[in-house]
């Protein structure tokens, strides 16, 4: 079978990355060099838009990677390699929200007694903020009410509107990476638009 | 007509995020513009949508550091070097290898063991003709003695004896 018709049998075979993940199939560096390179920034930018943390989002992307090359023996192209990449990536950001999580409750339940204190500069500005709706607001206050403002939404919520902003990626490839029907991403993305949009008019005029 | 405040429906709301992102189809986009182009209220919810998602570029872009894929590739070969044997990738390859090898010896030893045995039994007649061969050989002259009998008293017989004595004397 040519390149041609196995191209036809396999749309996903003319992805010009899933093609690089072939040749990383065969132990091939240069090529997972190529494809690390190409996805980074994309990859990390997700990561440090869900975690806030620079070196967390590193340290995520890294392992993001590692597991691709992990699982190369047994890849099959079945999708578009973003698709797979970003699906991967969702697993690990899910699983790093929830023990993140788990840190916080366990810092919190073991605090001293007395008035909490929550320690988030992001809570103290959105009070204080709160007060001032007028206020112009700088950049770097606005960037802090919007990480707390995309806090309000759920992993999904928050990873489909990732995709569809930083990936411009369609409905149907969010669907394809979430596991979801383009009809649920339609409400999904719906529902996560407003509630930023809640969340967001008491700083921002809309 | 519609009217200029009328409310908004779940569905028609559901379907503006849809209709910023260019994700409706054709006549549901038509449908959509008549709505605008007739409610202040789905006017105003559309452009505080839109707002949201401009106010979503002021996010910075993160960048990965420059050496990141050269750590990336680093950390996997440090990973492969810890990893214990048995998941290491040369060694599932040879321990793959070495099984199908054993496997195939298995198949050729039951092979020839299969056809030993079915050589041997059940035993044909070519295998009585080799057993009695030596018999065979002689059959002629055991013919001509005619029966056991006759060699009973043959080697009883006092004359035998004598020339079995003489030929082994001779032989010495």
């Amino acid at each position: 079978m040519n390149a041609t018709s196995q191209a036809a049998t396999n749309p996903y075979l003319s992805d010009p990355d899933v093609q690089l993940m072939l040749r990383v199939r065969e132990d091939d560096e240069e090529a997972f060099a190529e494809l690390v390179e190409n996805y980074q920034d994309r990859v990390v930018n997700i990561f440090s838009t869900i975690l806030g943390s620079q070196e967390a989002a590193e340290d995520l992307a890294q392992e993001t990677f590692m597991r691709v090359y992990r699982a190369r023996r047994g890849y099959e192209p079945q999708a578009k390699f973003s698709t797979w990449l970003f699906r991967i990536a969702n697993n690990l950001a899910s699983n790093a929200r929830r023990s993140s999580k788990r840190r916080k409750e366990v810092q919190f339940s073991s605090g001293e007694s007395g008035p909490m204190k929550t320690g988030l500069p992001e809570k103290n500005l959105a009070e204080k903020s709160a007060l001032m709706p007028a206020r112009q607001l700088d950049k770097a206050e606005l960037v802090t009410i919007i990480h707390e403002a995309m806090e309000t939404l759920n992993d999904r919520q928050r990873m489909a509107l990732l995709l569809n902003k930083f990936e411009e990626m369609s409905y149907s490839d969010i669907g394809d990476t979430l596991e979801l029907s383009p009809s649920a991403v339609k409400s999904l993305l719906s529902r996560a638009r407003e509630n930023l949009r809640d969340f967001l008019e008491n700083y921002v005029q809309m | 007509m519609v009217e200029k405040l009328a409310r908004l429906t779940a569905d028609q709301r559901s379907n503006f995020v849809a209709y910023l992102d260019g994700e409706l189809s054709e006549q549901e986009t038509q449908q959509i513009e008549r709505l605008l182009a007739q409610n202040e209220v789905a006017r105003h919810d559309m452009e505080s949508l839109a707002t949201v998602w401009e106010v979503l570029d002021t996010l910075p872009r993160t960048k990965a550091p420059d050496d990141f894929a050269q750590k990336t590739i680093a950390t996997l070969k440090l990973d492969e070097q810890q990893t214990p044997l048995a998941e290491q990738a040369w060694f599932q390859k040879t321990q793959e290898v070495g099984s199908r090898v054993l496997g195939w010896c298995l198949v050729i030893a039951c092979g020839f063991v299969g056809f030993v045995l079915l050589r041997s039994y059940p035993p044909s007649s070519a295998d009585a003709l080799i057993e009695n061969y030596p018999v065979l050989e002689q059959f002629d002259s055991y013919q001509e003695i005619g029966s056991v009998e006759f060699l009973k008293k043959l080697q009883s017989s006092p004359e035998w004896l004598k020339h079995n004595q003489n030929s082994g004397e001779a032989i010495r």
